[in-house]
Parts: structure tokens; sequence; C-alpha cells
């Protein structure tokens, strides 16, 4: 269920975050990990506008009901109904995760891609003076869980063999992501390639 | 004593007073003194109108006396002769005087809510652990004149009274405090000892510093000695008989004749108090009570757990903290600095 909300919640910042979440909280920055960008300038401080707009992402994601819950980190002698203390504690988790995302869609924004769309991506490798790297292939799978998304993309070397890797969608370290060209999946996750011939999935 | 005891009592040999650098006693901490701070607590909490406790007997002038001499007098020691004879000025300061006590402040316990991530500014990769702080108050203090030893007892959430047994909640109405879930004590220095009603917030840490973390592990049940101590096992084949994840061999053979004390075997695993030390606090939440902390932190989600300041920290590895704790809150979430370079993990 929650893998679920969250997948609405990326697809939505994913198409139209930047814009949204600009006229929503105004001129607000990071504190991590941006506050040096990729090609080494430095990006301004954090402002104490960071409180506000934090908190006004709780409210953004209320649900629209009218006995509306009060915020999971409200201490629990103020709580009229109190429900157990694992759940409440995932209830804060979620937010706080939901809270990050948006600190990072301010500066990131990625093409909505699924599985079966080949992909170029541009890192920086910071083991190399963080130079930039291209990984092309294909995605084989998107998994959906919000601040810990991910996606696979798999291609074929020649002389290397076949090559898989898992990259972390929130991670500073991927620059840009574009889609080449896709192709027609009838599923989610698309593992068969791993036992097909590489052509059709090389790029 | 083991070495942690001794950091923790002051009670140690030279070599790590030397370590711990046992300065003047407010030279690590915030400028104020112990006794404008209490000041400050005490006047903000007639301001609220809490109900001063007849059980939280704070003396003002506490920190001036030598509490080591004044416990040994109260059992009824009695000084040593070379002390009490031949002395004709009667301001001379006795031979035998008690080492300064190392200044500790009180710690915190907090609920454990989960795990997350963050990338610092390296790109590197922090794994973190959410700690929230459900109103920790104190409920009462413990003084050497009344109990013996001296801590705070502090209590954390909140509990329904039809939940509670009468003998929980007479302590509660003794004190003058609200029903709590959870308490737990923490030995302190008399300098550190807060009133009753006091409220412990995030920010009594500072974002930087290291702390240590207690809580029950999770409970794996009764386990075997391939998973419960890391034996290496049989082999599975090759005409072994019934002994795959066995123990093997349990001792010698006439002498001694008997299983030594301790032998490691199969049995419960988890569910038992342990601590984590020198955990590194990434960012602080002083408006939400919220903690990250760097790593893992025992237990469940939900757990309650115990913070204090790291004992095998020396005061030139922790940054400066406010003592006995913090009087005005701030509202800033604090995050602590990145490290020089990127290949520098704070541990």
């Amino acid at each position: 269920m929650f893998g679920r909300v969250c997948s609405k919640l990326a697809l939505l910042r994913t198409s139209t975050a930047l814009a949204n979440l600009e006229s929503a909280v105004g001129q607000a920055t990071l504190a991590t990990p941006f506050t040096r960008r990729w090609d080494g300038s430095a990006a301004p401080a954090a402002s104490s506008q960071e409180g506000e707009a934090l908190s006004s992402t709780f409210k953004k994601h209320a649900p629209s009901v009218h006995n509306t819950p009060s915020a999971p980190w409200t201490p629990t002698d103020q709580l009229r109904k109190r429900k157990h203390l694992t759940k409440r504690m995932g209830h804060l988790m979620q937010v706080l995760e939901s809270e990050q995302m948006d600190v990072n869609t301010r500066v990131q924004t990625f093409p909505r891609f699924s599985a079966g769309d080949f992909l170029e991506i541009k890192t920086a490798v910071p083991e190399n003076q963080r130079r930039e790297a291209v990984f092309k292939g294909l995605c084989i799978a998107r998994k959906w869980r919000g601040w810990r998304s991910t996606f696979t993309v798999r291609n074929f070397i020649t002389g290397g063999g076949g090559i898989e890797r898992t990259f972390q969608l929130y991670t500073p370290h991927i620059l840009q992501i574009k889609v080449l060209r896709s192709m027609q999946t009838r599923r989610a996750k698309l593992y068969y390639f791993r036992n097909r011939q590489p052509r059709e999935y090389r790029i | 004593m083991s070495v942690l005891k001794q950091l923790r009592t002051g009670r140690c040999c030279q070599r790590l007073s030397n370590l711990l650098q046992t300065a003047p006693q407010q030279s690590q901490y915030s400028s104020l003194s112990p006794a404008s701070v209490l000041a400050a607590l005490q006047a903000r909490l007639a301001d609220s109108g809490a109900v001063p406790s007849s059980a939280a007997h704070v003396p003002a002038t506490h920190w001036q006396q030598s509490p080591a001499l004044e416990a040994l007098s109260r059992r009824g020691y009695v000084q040593p002769a070379y002390a009490e004879t031949s002395s004709d000025e009667e301001d001379e300061a006795p031979k035998k005087v008690a080492k300064p006590q190392r200044p500790r402040r009180s710690g915190l316990i907090a609920v454990k809510a989960g795990m997350t991530h963050a990338w610092d500014e390296h790109g590197a990769r922090i794994p973190l652990t959410v700690l929230w702080v459900d109103s920790c108050q104190v409920i009462q203090a413990k003084t050497d004149a009344r109990h013996g030893y001296t801590a705070l007892q502090l209590g954390i959430g909140s509990k329904r009274a039809k939940r509670m047994p009468a003998k929980e909640r007479g302590h509660f109405a003794q004190a003058g405090q609200p029903l709590k879930r959870k308490l737990a004590e923490f030995r302190v220095t008399e300098d550190a000892l807060l009133p009753a009603g006091t409220e412990l917030r995030a920010d009594h840490f500072v974002a930087g510093q290291y702390v240590d973390i207690q809580g029950t592990t999770l409970g794996k049940g009764f386990q075997g000695v391939m998973k419960r101590w890391g034996f290496a096992g049989q082999p599975a084949s090759h005409g072994n008989t019934k002994a795959h994840r066995k123990a093997g061999g349990t001792g010698a053979c006439q002498d001694p004749g008997k299983i030594w004390k301790g032998k490691k075997m199969a049995g419960q695993m988890g569910n038992k108090l342990r601590t984590v030390l020198s955990v590194w606090i990434y960012k602080v939440d002083p408006a939400r009570n919220l903690l990250w902390v760097r790593g893992q932190v025992p237990g469940h989600k939900g757990n309650f757990v115990k913070i204090e300041d790291a004992v095998m920290k020396t005061v030139q590895q922790q940054p400066s903290r406010p003592f006995p704790t913090v009087v005005e809150h701030g509202s800033q979430i604090v995050t602590a600095p990145a490290p020089q370079n990127a290949f520098q993990v704070p541990h």
C-alpha cells in the first residue's frame, strides 16, 4: 500500500516537480547533500525557511478527511487517539522520507521512464574527481519505494559480457537521465532478458 | 574495576586521568555556570505553574561540597588520624582530598523510529537511524544524602491511568509529574542535577557529537551454536552422521573432567540489553524532537533506547555541549559538518 502511494507521488514529482515545488515553497535551499554542485561550485547555505518548508510538506501530503490526524511527532500526551508506537513511527518515517524527496526534487529532475526504455545515464564518479561517466542500457526494472527507489539498467559490452547496474534514484551522483527509445513491454520487470540474446537489449 | 566503570565514576588511574584531561569543571561545556542554568530552569518551572515535588530535594550549594567526603561521613567513616592531629591552623586543607569527578550530565530516553539514509556533501552515503524524544521529563532527582547516589530519573511517553498499577500512579503523583510509559535513571554528578519537571529535548545533544545508545536487541529465540557463536559446524557429507551444526567437543579429558563455566553453547539469542558505543549524531531537529544518528541502534521500531554522552571519547574529541542542559531551545535543524575529504568517515 505504501509502495503504490509513493509511486503516485514519485510520478507527480518526475513530471511536474520543479514547477510545483518552486511555487509552493519559494526560495527554499538545501542543507545536504547539494550544497556543492557536481561541477564544484557551492550552492547557497541553508536558510531559515527550511523549517517552515519542511512542515508544509506534511500538510501537503495529509489525507483530506474530516478528522485529519495530527503530525506523527506530536507528543503522545497530546494525542486524543493513540495508535501503537510501531504504526506511528512507521508513519513518521514515511513523512520524513517524503520531505527528503521534496528537498531533492528541487534540484533533481528526471524524465518519466519505465522498464523497457533505453536510457543514457550521466554519472559523476567520485573516485575520479567527479568526472562524467556515461552508462547506457535497457531499463529492466523500476522499484518504487519513495526515498529508496531504484532502477536497474542492463547492457552488453563486447568482450566483457552482460552487465547490470542498479542505481539509487535520488543519489547525487546521477547528473542526467535521457530516454533514447522505448520498446513495447507487457511486464513491469524484464528479468527474462538475462536469458535472451544480447542483440535484443544491447545499445 | 573495568575501564568503562573507571571512566564513568572518575576513579581512574593516572594514565586514564591524563586521557580524560580532567580540566576545571565547566571548561568543556558551555560558559554558563551550573548555578545560573539551574536558577533559570527553576524560574521557568515556577512560571509554568508546575508543582514542586517534595522528592526532588536539591540543595542550592551542593556542588560546593565534596560529594565523596559527604558520602563517607554519612556512612560513619572516620577520617585518618593524621588529618586530625597536630593541625594548628584550622583552615589547613586535609591531606586526603577526594579526586575531582569528571562532570557528567544526564542523557535522554528516545523511541527508535526507523532507518533511512542521506548523502553528505561529498556524495558518501550515510545510513541513519531516526530517534524521537517523546516529551522526556525529569521525574525525580536522586541525591547522595537521601538515596546514597546521585542520579536523575527520566520518564518518556505517556500511559493511560487505567492501564497503570496503583503503585506506579502513586510514584508519579508523589513526584507531581504526568504519567509516563518508560522510566530510566542516569547517573550524574551533583552539579548536573535538574529540578523535577524539566523537559529535556533533542537539542540536549549536539549534531556532530558521539553518544552511547542502549536498547534491548531483537530477540532471535533459542538458537544453535552456529548462529549464536559463529561456530563452523561439520561437513555436510563424506560420512558425517547427524552432526552438521553441532558444537563438537566441549572440553578436555579426565583433567579437568568437567565443562568450564561459560562454555559457548546453544541457548537464548537476542532480547538482551546492549549498548552501541560512540554513535555519531548526524542531525538534530529541536522543534520536532528528532535525532538522526549514524548506523544501527539495538531493538525494534517503537523500542525505547537510552542515549548518553559517549564514554570512550575524550573531551577534545567532542564538540561543546550544554551543561547541565539547554535553557533556551532553538528551532533550526542542525546538521553535523561533513568531514574534510570524501574518504574520511567519522566513526
